[in-house]
Formats: structure tokens, C-alpha cells, sequence
């Protein structure tokens, strides 16, 4: 990425909004917490100070460094080889995010929407727009995700007024009903789908304002919307929720308002758009990456390169690694929040003071 | 620009999912407005379907222009309901198309035999089956109900569903849709689903519903009368223009018309059990009178007396008869349970809610009746406490 490219603090809010509620709109309960309903609600506000806990090593390293980048200054920190380490770690990571948006699209195309069309073409069309969008660099995506964040806004609110007549109360238990674990579960099980977390160190050279407080600002409102939709969900479905495989989208097709009888379209085609953005983004990462490894001329061969990657690997992998993933998916993406999120910013922070200690000695 | 060629990217990826891969999907398909779903003759396991559909080319146009056979019921038999449904494109020779279908009927005896689960669930797993489908069940056979013509609708299905809707407003039937019969198929409660008939013979015929099929966990249970059903529905607080003829002696005739219900449900626990208030609130009006004069205070009073009493005795009978007679909580009180004392249900969760057949249930009805263009306060109130004879 180009130093020259800054985004305001408002449009690094609505990238990571975007990323995340792409997740969130086709989470599925498979595998996951057996307290799927009311705890939830609470699960989602407790991310709060989960997400604000994970970002101090990052915030740590931030003002060390004075807005320097986790890779740039991997490269500084840890000379070539080690930065050049982070780099294809980065890199790799973001071509797994974009690799399991491509697996989750397939996943979501086949059960809700018909699967008689043919899977290669609509995944070739989807991986060839998200790597040109990504060629159009930072700015360009991070307007199209405060455009995309304003309408799914909308969307949620509109959806959510619009099934209310036929929520029922008693679809809600005390979210204490069976004990305060399945909250803190919930919790736990929520963050590693966070994965935009483990970017922001990348991000934050970018951002022109402060970006910790636009950090802070994301955490409450993605809260805010996790527990409209998480209420959406319960009040319409209920225990129903925890059997079916989006229930987001299950809920949303019991809305019919007046002459709207399929909201659901509705809310396909806004996932659609902000999945778009999520992985032009994460693609756009990997791209910047590359370049820092390789050469800064070699774009489109970095984008064929990824591109063909990701489609290879979603085609060849789609039924089998999206059975794996229920068993699998949660301490992998565990261990690699652990990994991006608090074990390198600690590292690079730690070695830039021992390295301060040293010259501080020396002197 | 760049902006613009990811907006452009984004419509070109929306247009391409929802789009028709084949180019003759509206004569290759027949687009099925109801179903119907009976046992086969001398098969205990078998389904025969009835299939309302619309031909699409004879109704377009206006609707003076469409052609009178505009729908056909077709009828096919398999091992289920899926393998019928195969089955009815071999018959046709065109795929059935159910993203519009609006109703799915299910003959009495066949809800008897069999369970909802096993009955419905092609249609909740299925991408096209729609959450919003009304079900009911027919008294006789679902074909029977199924080949009544309509002469308000060119869509005969809609016929049900608009009897269902304004049966609900008027206290005659409860509405169950599929997302009903999804949502109880997690345990939460149970499902009543309305019964309606075919009567008279020609163009004499019309549909009537006439009762309300209960189901404990997906299986036929009983059945409540029009009372027990106008109960269900206060429970509900559903009725909006739900009439009670109330005889006044020498006053004369009132009918009262619920406009509005409101109910609370409050448990407290009573040893190993537990105890329900019932309190449910009622908004009416005066629709009209044998002897049309101004009302006094006095005989508002009385009437409104006599109301709580008869909305007091629907919901009794609700209870008793859905509740426990059947063993059916479609009124979903142990969830109120769960949700007020959820130690009671918790501790002995094997036994509910078989143990709702001998709780407690105290039902304390307030009515209000208003003259045309005058509020009142809530002055009636009827309140008894009754012990299911079980537990007497």
C-alpha cells in the first residue's frame, strides 16, 4: 500500500464493521455453544471489553512506535528475514480469510439459494471482481464499506421492526438460565470470528486520526448490532435458532411487510456487497504484502497469483473443508488471534525495547 | 472511478445469483398453490398429495381475461411426501414449483397417524417452502378441501388463508403457519392448528372452520371445540372484531365486540407445582342491541360483567381442554415456567409438561365496554380459581 493512501477514522470504523457483520449475518450455531439464544445477547456485550482487552498489546505498540505498521516494522525490528516471515504470515492469513469467504459463499449459495447454477462460474466471476476491487486500493474500499455499512444498517433496522409483531416474548429465557457459562462460552466463541482484529496492526499507518479511539468506537457499535441481530433471531425463531444452519437468514425470511414478501433477497444481495468488500479488503491486505515482499511493480501477477489460489482451493476443498471447519475451525482461528493479535505486537514492542535498553547501554 | 467499477461489480454479482439458469422455467414448471397431504388407500405408510397449482399462461392478462380453469388439482402418491411429489413430475411432465404456495392441508385421519415432523418437513427443508404457508387441517380429506372452487379468488388457496386471517380477527380459528410448526418442533411449546371443512354440496359448497387440532411434540392429541378455540386466541391476544352475543333477559340482546385482548401470564410455585394467574384484559364495544336507547351506568356494568364472564368461561375452557384434557401447551406455559421459576422446571425436566395437567390455574378477566365515542375504566372484574378435577 501506498503511504500516501490514508483513510479517515470513520471509514476504518465501517471497513471493520463490514468485515465483520459479513461473518455474522451467515454465522451458523453448528458446533458452537450449547447456549444459543438469550445468553447470547449477553455474550455479544461482553465482547466489548474482550476486544478492548485484546487491543492493548496492539495500542502498546502503537504508541511505541508512533503508528508504525506490524509489517514495516517487522522488517525494522526483526531485519529482512524476520519481517519478511510476518509478511507471508500476513499474507497467508489473509488469503485463508479470503479462502474461507469464498467456502462460506459457496456454503450459503447452495443451501439458500439454488444450487442447480454453476458453482465454478459464480466462484471465478466473485474471485476475478474481489482482486480488481482489490487493485483499486484501500480508499476505494473503504468508501464502498461506509456506503455498504449506512444501507446494512438500514436493512437490520428495517428487518427488525418488521418482524417485531411476531417476535414472542417467551422465546426469551433469563440469559442466566443455565448459569453464567454459556455466556462466557458464547463469548469466547465469538472472538475468533473477529478476525479482523489480527489486520489491524497492518491498518494502522494507514488511518488518518486516532485510530484507538475509532477501535473503541467499533467494538460498542458492533456490539450493538450483534445484539440487534442476535434479538432478531431469538425473538423470531427461538430454540428453533440453534437447529437451523443461518438463522439469520431463516429469520429474515418470516418478514413480509406489505408488498416486501421476500426480505430475504433483500438481505441476500446487502451480504453480498459487504462479503464483496470483506474480501477485496483482506485481498487488498494480501496484495500490500506481497509487494512488501517482492516487487512493487508485479500487482496483477500478485493478484492472478492469489486469485488463483483461493479458487482453486475453494473449488477443490468446498464440501470437505467446510465439514472439517465445524470441528476444526474454532482453535485454529483461536490460536491464530492469539497468534496476530497479542503474541506479535508483544514481540515487536518488547524487541524495539530491548533494543532502546541496548542503545540506551551503549551509550 | 473506482468506486463506481466496484459498484458496478457489485450489481453484476446480485444479478447473476437470483438469476434463471434455464430460459423456459414458467411452462417447464407448475406453480403450486397449495398442497394437500392424505393417507393411501390401503397403505399405512404411503402419502397421497394433492397439488393446487396455477397455470401461469391462462391468468395472464386482467383478471376479466383469465380463463376459469386457471388452477387444476393434480393428485400423486408416494412413500412421502418428497417421493410423491417426484412422482407428480412424472405424472405432468413439469417440475413443481412451491415457492408460492400458500397453504398445506393435512387430512384429519392422516394427522392422526402420522406426526407433523414426519409430514411437514420436506417443506421446511426445502429452499423454496415458504416460513408464511398456512396449515390446516381438513376435517374430511385434504383433496376435498383443496378442490373447492373459489368465486371471490382466482387463487382458491387464498381463500383459506384469508379465512384464516379473518378467523383470527374474529375469534373462529387460529392461525398456524409453518414457521409455527418450525419453532415448536424445538420443544418450546406445541401446536394447534386450525380445522376446516368443506360444506354443502356445488356451488352451494363454502369452507367453515370448525374446530382446532392439538398436537403433543408433533402428535394428534384432540381437539378443541369453537369455544376452547376463542380462548386459545384471547390467550393470544389475537381477536380485533371478535363478537359475544350477550343475552340480557328483559334489557334485551347485546352483542359486545372485542376490539382489543390483552393477557399476562404470572406462575408462582406451590410445593412440587405450579400455580397460573390468568389475568386478561378486555377492550370492547357495543356493535348493537335488540333495543337500541342510551345505555345507563348500571346496565353497562352488568354487561360488562357478563362479557368478563363469558371471555372468563373461553379461556377455562382452553385450558381445560387443550391443556389438561390433551396434554397440549400451545399456550407455552412452561416456558412461562422456564422463564419465571426456571428451578421448578430444572429440577425434574422428565416430568413436564405432563405436569401441566395438574397445576393450578386462576383466570381473572377484566372487560371494559365502551358506547360509541366514550372511554371507560375497567370496572368489571371476574376472578375464580379452578382446580383441574384430577387434582381436586
Amino acid at each position: 500500500m501506498n503511504k500516501n493512501t490514508q483513510i479517515s477514522v470513520s471509514q476504518f470504523v465501517c471497513l471493520l464493521l463490514a468485515s465483520r457483520l459479513a461473518t455474522a449475518m451467515t454465522a451458523s450455531p453448528a458446533g458452537g455453544p450449547a447456549g444459543f439464544g438469550s445468553s447470547m445477547l449477553v455474550s455479544m456485550a461482553l465482547q466489548i471489553p474482550f476486544l478492548l482487552l485484546l487491543f492493548l498489546p496492539l495500542w502498546w505498540f502503537s504508541r511505541r512506535t508512533g503508528r508504525s505498521g506490524t509489517v514495516d516494522d517487522a522488517y525494522v525490528l526483526l531485519g529482512k528475514p524476520g519481517g519478511a516471515a510476518v509478511a507471508v504470515l500476513y499474507g497467508l492469513l489473509c488469503l485463508m480469510i479470503v479462502h474461507a469467504d469464498l467456502l462460506r459463499f459457496q456454503a450459503f449459495v447452495s443451501v439458500a439459494l439454488s444450487p442447480d447454477m454453476s458453482r465454478t462460474v459464480l466462484c471465478a466471476a466473485l474471485v476475478i471482481g474481489v482482486f480488481f476491487a482489490a487493485s483499486c486500493g484501500l480508499q476505494a474500499i473503504a468508501r464502498a464499506a461506509g456506503v455498504a455499512v449506512v444501507v446494512l444498517l438500514a436493512v437490520f433496522l428495517f428487518t427488525f421492526f418488521s418482524l417485531l409483531p411476531d417476535m414472542k416474548g417467551i422465546h426469551f429465557l433469563s440469559p442466566l438460565y443455565d448459569g453464567a457459562y454459556p455466556i462466557l462460552e458464547g463469548a469466547l466463541y465469538e472472538l475468533p470470528r473477529t478476525m479482523e482484529l489480527a489486520v489491524v496492526g497492518m491498518l494502522l499507518p494507514y488511518v488518518r486520526g486516532n485510530s484507538s479511539k475509532g477501535y473503541a468506537v467499533w467494538t460498542v457499535v458492533l456490539a450493538a448490532v450483534l445484539i440487534l441481530m442476535q434479538a432478531t433471531v431469538t425473538g423470531e425463531l427461538g430454540d428453533f435458532a440453534a437447529q437451523v444452519r443461518f438463522p439469520y437468514y431463516t429469520a429474515v425470511t418470516a418478514a413480509d411487510v406489505g408488498i416486501i414478501q421476500r426480505m430475504d433477497l433483500m438481505v441476500i444481495a446487502v451480504w453480498l456487497m459487504v462479503l464483496f468488500i470483506k474480501m477485496a479488503f483482506y485481498a487488498m491486505l494480501y496484495m500490500s504484502c506481497a509487494q512488501r515482499l517482492f516487487s512493487k511493480k508485479r500487482k496483477l501477477l500478485y493478484a492472478f497469483a492469489g486469485g488463483g489460489a483461493v479458487l482453486l482451493s475453494g473449488l477443490l476443498l468446498a464440501g470437505t473443508a467446510s465439514r472439517a471447519a465445524q470441528e476444526t475451525a474454532f482453535p485454529f482461528y483461536f490460536i491464530i488471534t492469539g497468534l496476530f493479535v497479542v503474541a506479535l505486537p508483544l514481540l515487536l514492542t518488547l524487541t524495539d525495547l530491548l533494543r532502546e535498553r541496548r542503545a540506551l547501554r551503549a551509550r | 472511478m473506482k468506486v463506481w467499477a466496484i459498484l458496478i461489480a457489485l450489481a453484476l454479482g446480485m444479478a447473476m445469483v437470483p438469476s434463471c439458469k434455464e430460459k423456459s422455467q414458467v411452462s417447464s414448471r407448475v406453480i403450486v398453490t397449495a398442497v394437500g397431504i392424505d393417507g393411501t388407500e390401503g397403505s399405512a405408510e404411503g402419502v397421497r398429495l394433492a397439488v393446487q397449482t396455477v397455470e401461469p399462461l391462462l391468468t395472464s392478462g386482467s383478471l376479466t381475461e383469465q380463463k376459469e380453469n386457471a388452477t387444476a388439482v393434480y393428485e400423486a402418491e408416494g412413500e412421502t411426501v418428497a417421493d410423491a411429489l417426484n412422482s407428480f413430475v412424472s405424472l405432468t411432465g413439469r417440475s413443481a414449483f412451491i415457492l408460492h404456495n400458500r397453504v398445506i392441508a393435512i387430512g384429519l385421519e392422516q394427522a392422526k397417524s402420522g406426526t407433523l415432523a414426519s409430514l411437514t418437513d420436506y417443506f421446511i427443508r426445502s429452499r423454496e417452502g415458504r416460513p408464511l404457508a398456512d396449515v390446516v387441517i381438513s376435517r374430511t380429506t385434504a383433496a376435498d378441501l383443496l378442490s373447492q372452487k373459489s368465486t371471490a379468488f382466482t387463487i382458491p388457496s387464498e381463500q383459506i388463508s384469508m379465512l384464516l386471517q379473518e378467523g383470527r380477527r374474529r375469534g373462529t380459528a387460529v392461525r398456524t403457519r409453518l414457521l409455527d410448526l418450525e419453532r415448536a418442533s424445538s420443544g418450546m411449546y406445541d401446536v394447534a392448528i386450525p380445522i376446516v371443512e368443506a360444506m354443502g354440496e356445488g356451488e352451494e359448497s363454502r369452507l367453515c372452520v370448525t374446530g382446532t387440532a392439538l398436537f403433543r411434540g408433533g402428535t394428534y392429541v384432540g381437539e378443541a371445540d369453537p369455544a376452547a378455540t376463542r380462548g386459545l386466541l384471547l390467550l393470544q391476544e389475537a381477536p380485533e372484531a371478535c363478537p359475544y352475543v350477550l343475552d340480557r333477559g328483559e334489557e334485551g340482546c347485546f352483542t359486545a365486540e372485542i376490539e382489543k385482548a390483552s393477557c399476562s401470564i404470572r406462575v408462582e410455585q406451590e410445593g412440587e407445582r405450579a400455580h397460573f394467574y390468568i389475568t386478561t384484559g378486555i377492550r370492547a364495544a357495543i356493535a348493537d342491541e335488540s333495543r337500541p336507547r342510551r345505555l345507563t351506568e348500571e346496565m353497562r356494568q352488568g354487561l360488562e360483567k357478563a362479557l368478563a364472564e363469558e371471555v372468563q368461561a373461553d379461556i377455562r375452557r382452553a385450558v381445560d381442554q387443550s391443556v389438561i384434557r390433551c396434554g397440549c401447551d400451545a399456550i407455552g406455559l412452561q416456558r412461562r415456567i422456564m422463564q419465571q421459576i426456571p428451578s421448578l422446571v430444572k429440577e425434574g425436566s422428565d416430568r413436564w409438561p405432563e405436569e401441566l395437567r395438574s397445576c393450578s390455574y386462576e383466570i381473572e378477566v377484566k372487560a371494559e365496554i365502551a358506547q360509541f365515542g366514550e372511554e371507560a375504566e375497567l370496572s368489571a372484574l371476574v376472578g375464580s380459581g379452578f382446580t383441574p378435577p384430577a387434582c381436586r
